[in-house]
Formats: structure tokens, C-alpha cells, sequence
């Protein structure tokens, strides 16, 4: 038995499988690789992507800074920030010439700063008109 | 080939040089097909495994350390596709005609007159009860003629395992062969 186990791995062994169209495969591969190169060959397009990808999580976090940035009764409430921002909200009178509930934090500040601003002039003249 | 040729092959290519690399594929593709079909018995199956294995090494080319041999590495990769594609795949298990089987063992110049399809299926026949590590390691010991060593690169295996994952599979070999001279089918 050990010599017909030895015989069939021999017979086996000595038969080499023989690859068809050899150049027909080899073709295929080129053709694979090929386009790899036009992949690897991009870095254009690499750096596309990523620009592309970080301005859209940029705005993607802006649209959600002005969402969360109106706040409600509770974190107003809670939050200094937003007490800060109502405080500026009550006192200013520009925002009630303006009329509008939705105004983002920034022009609602610089219209803060604007008042104040005259206020100062107010202040500086004051001691003048004192005098 | 000599060895400063395939180096330069080998730098060109990592270079993005496709004819270098074609070079390479025309160098080594008749022996990584012998060991896909001798894994996989099956033509179309081993043409795949030919074209994923080159696909790989031209992939991770730019990684290759060139005090390795470059045969073994691509023999590396081809191999472990192969073992994947068997631990996923039921393969084909066609049933050898028992003449087939009586030739090879009675006839010496039945190597000569051998097709590809049939020995796929002797292949087939006499391995499709070993688990795939055994399968892998007979076929690199016994049908491929590699030394320890260099199984041991290219299976990541220990010599420990590949002896005893060989001993199992010669085994169950033996075992097949006498069931087939007690005159069951095999």
C-alpha cells in the first residue's frame, strides 16, 4: 500500500497543471492594473475629496451651531451664555426695530455694541453738559 | 531570470513601470497557476486566484523587502488567497471514474496522457476530505516539493503544525487509497 500511496502522489506530482491562453490572463491583469495606476496616479483627486469632504463637515457644523443656538426657555434659563444673550436681547432696542425673533447671535451682538457705543458718546458728553 | 534583473523589475515596477511588471507576471504566473489549481482544482477558479494574487503583490508592491525571495512572497499571497477561497467555498468535489483512478496506479506513463480536468478531479478526489490547512500544507510538502522552511514562510504556520497538519492529511490519504483497494468508491 505505502508503494500505491507513493506511486499516485508521484503520478500526481509529476503532472504540472498547464495554464491556457497564458497571455490572455496576463492581459487581464494589465488591464486590472492599469486602471489601479489611474487611481494611484490622482493625488488631485485625493485632495479633492478632502477638501470636500471638510468644508461639507464645516457646514454641516455651522447649520448646526445656528440650529442649537436658539435656545429654549429651559437652557436659557440655565446657561450664562444665553442669559448673557436674552439680557442683550431685552435691553436692546435696535432688536425691537428689527423685529425679528430669529436673529443670530452675532448681528444681535453688534447691534449690543452699537448702542453702547452711543451710550459712551452719551456719557463722555455727559460732564461736558455738566460743566 | 537572475536576481539583479528581477531587482530592477522588481524597483521599476515599484516605480508604476507596467511593462516591468508584466515582465514579472509572464516570470511567475505558470507556477502560481500549478499551485492554484493543485489548491483549488479547477480552472477558472485558479485563473481567478492568478489574476487577485498579482492584482495583490502589484498593490503592496511598494512594501516588499527585497533581501526576501520574491518567488516566495508571491507564493506567500497566492497561497493564502487560495486557503481563504477554500475556507469560504464548498468546492467541487467531482467524482473521479474509478478507471480513472486504476491507470494512475497500474499505468507509469499515465502522467504523460493526463489532462488538466482529470487531474483536477484525482486532485479533488483524494483531498476534498482535508480541512483546508491540511490540504494547504500537503500540497506545498508533497505535491510542490517545498521545503519546511519555506512553508513555514509561507503559511505563517510552525514546523510543529505543518508536521502534524501533513501527517493528518497523508493519514487520511492512505486511508482513502485502502478503501478504494477494499473496493468502495472513493
Amino acid at each position: 500500500m505505502e508503494d500505491q500511496f507513493e506511486k499516485l502522489i508521484r503520478s500526481v506530482k509529476s503532472v504540472k497543471p498547464v495554464l491556457n491562453n497564458p497571455e490572455d490572463l496576463t492581459d487581464s491583469i494589465m488591464e486590472q492594473i492599469e486602471n489601479k495606476i489611474l487611481h494611484r496616479n490622482s493625488p488631485l483627486l485625493i485632495w479633492a475629496r478632502i477638501a470636500l469632504c471638510t468644508a461639507a463637515v464645516l457646514l454641516f457644523g455651522l447649520f448646526f451651531f445656528q440650529q442649537t443656538d436658539a435656545p429654549d426657555a429651559t437652557i436659557a434659563s440655565t446657561n450664562p451664555k444665553y442669559k448673557i444673550k436674552n439680557k442683550i436681547e431685552a435691553d436692546s432696542t435696535c432688536m425691537q426695530l428689527l423685529g425679528s425673533e430669529h436673529l443670530n447671535i452675532v448681528r444681535t451682538y453688534l447691534c449690543y455694541l452699537q448702542e453702547n457705543s452711543i451710550e459712551n458718546q452719551l456719557n463722555k458728553s455727559y460732564p461736558l453738559q455738566k460743566n | 531570470m537572475d536576481q539583479n534583473t528581477l531587482n530592477e523589475l522588481i524597483e521599476r515596477s515599484k516605480r508604476n513601470d507596467g511593462k516591468a511588471f508584466r515582465l514579472l507576471v509572464e516570470e511567475n504566473r505558470q507556477m502560481i497557476y500549478a499551485l492554484a489549481f493543485r489548491l483549488l482544482c479547477n480552472e477558472e477558479e485558479a485563473r481567478d486566484a492568478v489574476q487577485e494574487t498579482f492584482i495583490k503583490v502589484w498593490m503592496n508592491l511598494k512594501g516588499f523587502d527585497t533581501n526576501r525571495r520574491f518567488s516566495t512572497w508571491v507564493y506567500a499571497i497566492a497561497a493564502n488567497l487560495c486557503y481563504d477561497k477554500l475556507k469560504t467555498n464548498k468546492h467541487f468535489s467531482k467524482c473521479l471514474p474509478a478507471e480513472t483512478l486504476n491507470e494512475v496506479l497500474s499505468n507509469d506513463d499515465v502522467e504523460k496522457k493526463m489532462i488538466d480536468t482529470e487531474l483536477g478531479a484525482l486532485i479533488a478526489t483524494l483531498t476534498d476530505e482535508l480541512t483546508p490547512k491540511q490540504k494547504l500544507v500537503f500540497t506545498l510538502r508533497d505535491l510542490e516539493d517545498l521545503p519546511t522552511e519555506e512553508i513555514v514562510q509561507i503559511t505563517g504556520m510552525t514546523a510543529n503544525q505543518i508536521k502534524s497538519n501533513l501527517f493528518l492529511a497523508r493519514q487520511a490519504l492512505r486511508t482513502k487509497l485502502n478503501h478504494f483497494q477494499d473496493g468502495r468508491s472513493i
